[in-house]
């Protein structure tokens, strides 16, 4: 499998049925990449679409503690929420934590996510992992989703959406 | 029970012979017996596959006693779409913007 060993390209890949992994190398060392996950004013520097403002109301690094990040529009509307809880932090090794995302009225179900960090020769690898809550969000969500388009094809999809609004 | 709508898009798009329908509803309304014909099921199960759909709002029915076609609702696999294709989107892009901002970290260093 196709696992990058430089940095510039994120691998996606369904680890299990209800398991997506996720992984990208960084020129920087690791500690410098787990901060900027752990450090609120790190974080809103870099996460999220370059034309939103991110914002983060609750950012409580530490096992039991809270997060709640929020994107809004260059006009000021909320565009999405993710929250949830971080479970386990060992430093520049791991987080672990829950999630839901919240967007255009919608709430996704809660994963469990996971960052685990490693460095070797000046590069770090962060491998993301997502643990949905069942087999069905998962193959739904992703596997059709990002890799094989629900078998329908969202050209055609599109094409469908555009008739029909 | 999946109570969010985009769980229960989610899980009515779990099954493969139910993905198999909405992709034959692409190509316009069919009957209950048009859609049941290439699949190696009985009537009622795929009556029941459709309930399912109908509850996610996937197709709606016709109201003729007779015929009942059924039509697909593409509204929440848009849903759907946005979530995964947001996902990826998401990443890719705060990625490339890390990789930026840990170069100005670094250099601060």
């Amino acid at each position: 499998m196709p696992v990058p060993t430089a940095p510039g390209t994120t691998d996606y890949e369904m680890t299990s049925d209800a398991d997506l992994q996720y992984t990208r190398v960084f020129a920087a060392p690791r500690q410098l990449v787990f901060d900027a996950w752990a450090k609120d004013e790190h974080v809103v520097n870099w996460m999220g679409m370059r034309e939103q403002t991110m914002k983060v109301p609750q950012h409580d690094f530490r096992v039991g503690g809270h997060y709640r990040w929020e994107w809004y529009t260059a006009e000021g509307e909320h565009q999405v929420t993710v929250r949830g809880e971080f479970l386990e932090i060992v430093p520049n090794e791991l987080i672990r934590n829950t999630e839901i995302m919240e967007f255009g009225g919608m709430v996704t179900p809660e994963t469990q996510c996971g960052l685990h960090f490693t460095e070797s020769n000046g590069l770090t690898t962060v491998v993301a992992t997502v643990h949905f809550p069942d087999p069905e969000t998962a193959s739904a969500a992703m596997q059709s989703g990002m890799q094989t388009g629900i078998d329908i094809g969202f050209d055609r999809l599109d094409d469908l959406l555009a008739a029909q609004s | 029970m999946a109570s969010d709508s985009l769980s229960l898009t989610f899980s009515a798009l779990s099954d493969p012979t139910r993905r198999a329908i909405l992709a034959r509803l692409l190509d316009g309304a069919a009957s209950v017996k048009e859609l049941a014909a290439p699949f190696a099921i009985s009537g009622p199960a795929v009556s029941k596959h459709l309930r399912v759909l109908e509850r996610a709002g996937l197709i709606t029915r016709g109201r003729e006693a007779q015929w009942r076609p059924c039509e697909l609702d593409a509204s929440p696999l848009k849903e759907v779409a946005r979530y995964a294709d947001g996902f990826r989107a998401h990443w890719d892009t705060s990625f490339d913007r890390l990789d930026e901002y840990l170069e100005t970290l670094k250099d601060k260093d």
